[in-house]
């Protein structure tokens, strides 16, 4: 991939097509040797989707993400985009900017780097949108890590990108802002094709709709997180009770469809059973016959850290 | 600070957005024109691009106050210490036996060229460093390489804004010391003047060049400036082998004083023509090899 594309319009460049997917890659190595890098990514992002990449430390995110947004080359590969090249806006998880430059002047530059007939509303929406309204005008270097990230998301919105590529977005926020960033990113679903990459799998089960696992370097699964979690979901069930358990603890241990009992926390039971449906269909009539005095009775949660943690082989 | 708005963009914006031809598919020549229409300025400035982008890094950065202070001011110094020498030696009780007893116009140039010259070179050797050293901050080059679709437009702004305001700091600072030449010795040939300052002018983007040569392959604006530093020191060297002697553009620095005395314009002709093919070859380098680096 070049690190300067053609803009599309100029000679040799292919129109991008307005259906199927906002990015495709086929095969994308990077090879840094000693197994560290990208090696035959398929990425496909669906169109309007909020993609989210996730992975262990050193998996090869920022690395995948700098090959798509042509800060660095593959070994080999194609990256081949369905929004136009200048649609494509990114912001990397330490965003820096010219100090001496105020927020407004930042994303009025961002903008005309794009488009050079940049409306003066472009860059009030953008930065209302990040929450720096009132800090438009001031310099870019008095920022605090976290107001210079929402400057980043400003700067990467200013242009009303197709897509998005937000490498670990949320990483110097406190939670209030993490949570309006979230929401934003959220809101952009339908309209904008968003790459969110995040070490927090909860962040990522709570906007995104497409998630990418990788695992030093590859990818191990890709496609809805719904379907991701339902997959990982376990025959697992939490029962409280009132007294500490030890005897309801003895009474699931002799059941024959229990694979697992074990006691949490004094009152706080955890059955597993072999299927679920050996569970749904059991697990009541159990608890009737121990004549314990129930409080609960409901299904472990299950969601996108212990899906992650199954497939990359790491013990809960 | 307010929080994030996470509703659909206004309906301003939106309406913006669909009367704006759509990003991507204009063809090249209304892109053009496009580009260069008059668009409206935020908040009733002029359009912030790459070109004013330079200037204000000159100017909300005091670089241009630091360019004032290594050339015009030492330039103020110059003539009006080399004219008073004996009597400033006088002052502070030194012996002057060693210098000669009469001073010219000659003098005076040397004065400026010799020392002034020198430390504003230097000084805008940095300044153009901390202006090339355009990936030394990751996140500022993600920044910028992100948006820019062209190679050039990370190198040729930033260096030519740069070199401009060198060049101008440096032309500011011969007129003075030629107004106080004037002054202190009496006229000097215009003509030789004129042209002393367009061969130090070619000197100093040959210099100025030599940093974007190492920003092709450095990134931290400090090893930029050691590297160009490094070239200047070495460029004399080719005048050891006679036939390169009468090429050898680190000549032309010297223009101004040479002038004076018995030295042509025609001298200089042909370092002038190296030197200028020396910044067009360190400029390409740069673009080709910076547009090619990875971050």
């Amino acid at each position: 991939m070049a690190q300067f594309p053609p803009l599309p319009g100029a000679p040799g460049a292919p129109a991008a097509p307005e259906t199927g997917p906002a990015l495709h890659t086929h095969g994308l190595t990077r090879d840094y040797g000693r197994g560290t890098g990208v090696f035959d990514v398929a990425l496909a992002v669906p169109r309007g989707s909020v993609y989210g990449l996730v992975g262990p430390n050193g998996a090869g995110k920022t690395t995948l993400l700098s090959l798509i947004s042509g800060m660095r080359r593959a070994d080999r590969g194609e990256v081949e985009f369905g929004v136009p090249r200048d649609r494509v806006a990114v912001c990397t998880d330490v965003p820096e900017f010219e100090p001496w430059l105020s927020a407004a002047e930042v994303v009025e530059l961002a903008g005309r780097l794009v488009h050079a007939d940049l409306r003066p509303e472009n860059v009030k929406t953008a930065l209302h949108r990040a929450g720096l309204s009132e800090a438009a005008d001031r310099k870019a270097g008095s920022f605090s890590r976290g107001m210079t990230q929402r400057l980043g998301l400003a700067a990467a919105l200013v242009a009303e990108p197709a897509l998005m590529i937000l490498d670990e977005p949320t990483s110097a926020l406190d939670p209030r802002g993490r949570a309006e960033v979230l929401d934003l990113v959220a809101g952009m679903r339908g309209r904008t094709t968003v790459i969110f990459s995040s070490h927090i799998l909860a962040d990522v089960q709570r906007v995104c709709d497409q998630v990418g696992v990788l695992r030093a370097g590859r990818m191990l699964y890709q496609g809805p997180v719904a379907e991701l979690v339902a997959e990982h979901m376990r025959p697992t069930w939490l029962i409280r009770v009132r007294d500490d358990g030890g005897a309801l603890l003895r009474t699931f241990a002799a059941e024959d469809w229990v694979a697992r009992v074990s006691s949490i926390r004094p009152g706080l039971v955890r059955v597993q059973a072999r299927t679920v449906e050996e569970g749904e269909r059991n697990i009541l009539g159990v608890l009737d016959r121990s004549g314990a005095r129930v409080i609960s009775v409901g299904p472990e949660e299950s969601d996108l850290e212990s899906a992650f943690l199954s497939i990359t082989g790491a013990a809960r | 600070m307010t929080g994030f708005d996470t509703t659909a963009k206004s309906a301003e914006t939106a309406k913006g957005a669909a009367a704006r031809p759509e990003p991507g598919i204009m063809p090249g020549r209304e892109r053009r024109a496009a580009r260069t229409a008059a668009a409206p300025a935020v908040r009733g400035r002029r359009p912030l691009g790459l070109w004013r982008l330079e200037v204000l890094r000159v100017t909300r950065t005091r670089r241009w106050l630091l360019l004032l202070l290594a050339f015009p001011l030492l330039g103020i110094l110059g003539p009006i210490v080399v004219r008073h020498l004996h009597r400033i030696l006088d002052v502070l009780g030194a012996d002057g036996g060693a210098l000669p007893e009469t001073v010219e116009a000659q003098d005076a140039m040397i004065a400026y060229t010799g020392v002034g010259g020198q430390i504003g070179l230097l000084v805008a050797l940095g300044v153009m460093a901390a202006a090339l050293a355009l990936d030394h901050r990751p996140g500022l080059a993600a920044f910028y390489r992100t948006r820019t679709c062209r190679p050039r437009d990370l190198v040729i702004p930033r260096w030519t804004v740069c070199a401009a305001a060198v060049c101008l700091a440096n032309l500011l600072a011969t007129g003075i010391v030629w107004a106080e030449i004037r002054w202190l010795f009496g006229p000097v040939p215009a003509d030789r003047m004129i042209y002393g300052m367009l061969f130090e002018t070619v000197y100093l983007l040959m210099a100025l060049s030599l940093v974007a040569g190492a920003a092709a392959f450095l990134r931290r604006p400090v090893a930029l400036f050691g590297a160009a530093l490094i070239a200047m020191v070495l460029s004399p060297l080719p005048r050891l082998w006679k036939p390169l002697r009468a090429w050898e553009p680190s000549e032309l620095g010297g223009a101004g004083i040479q002038l004076l005395g018995e030295s042509t314009p025609g001298d200089f002709v042909r370092p002038a023509i190296v030197a200028l093919l020396l910044t067009a070859v360190m400029l390409s380098l740069a673009v080709w090899r910076i547009g090619r680096r990875e971050m």
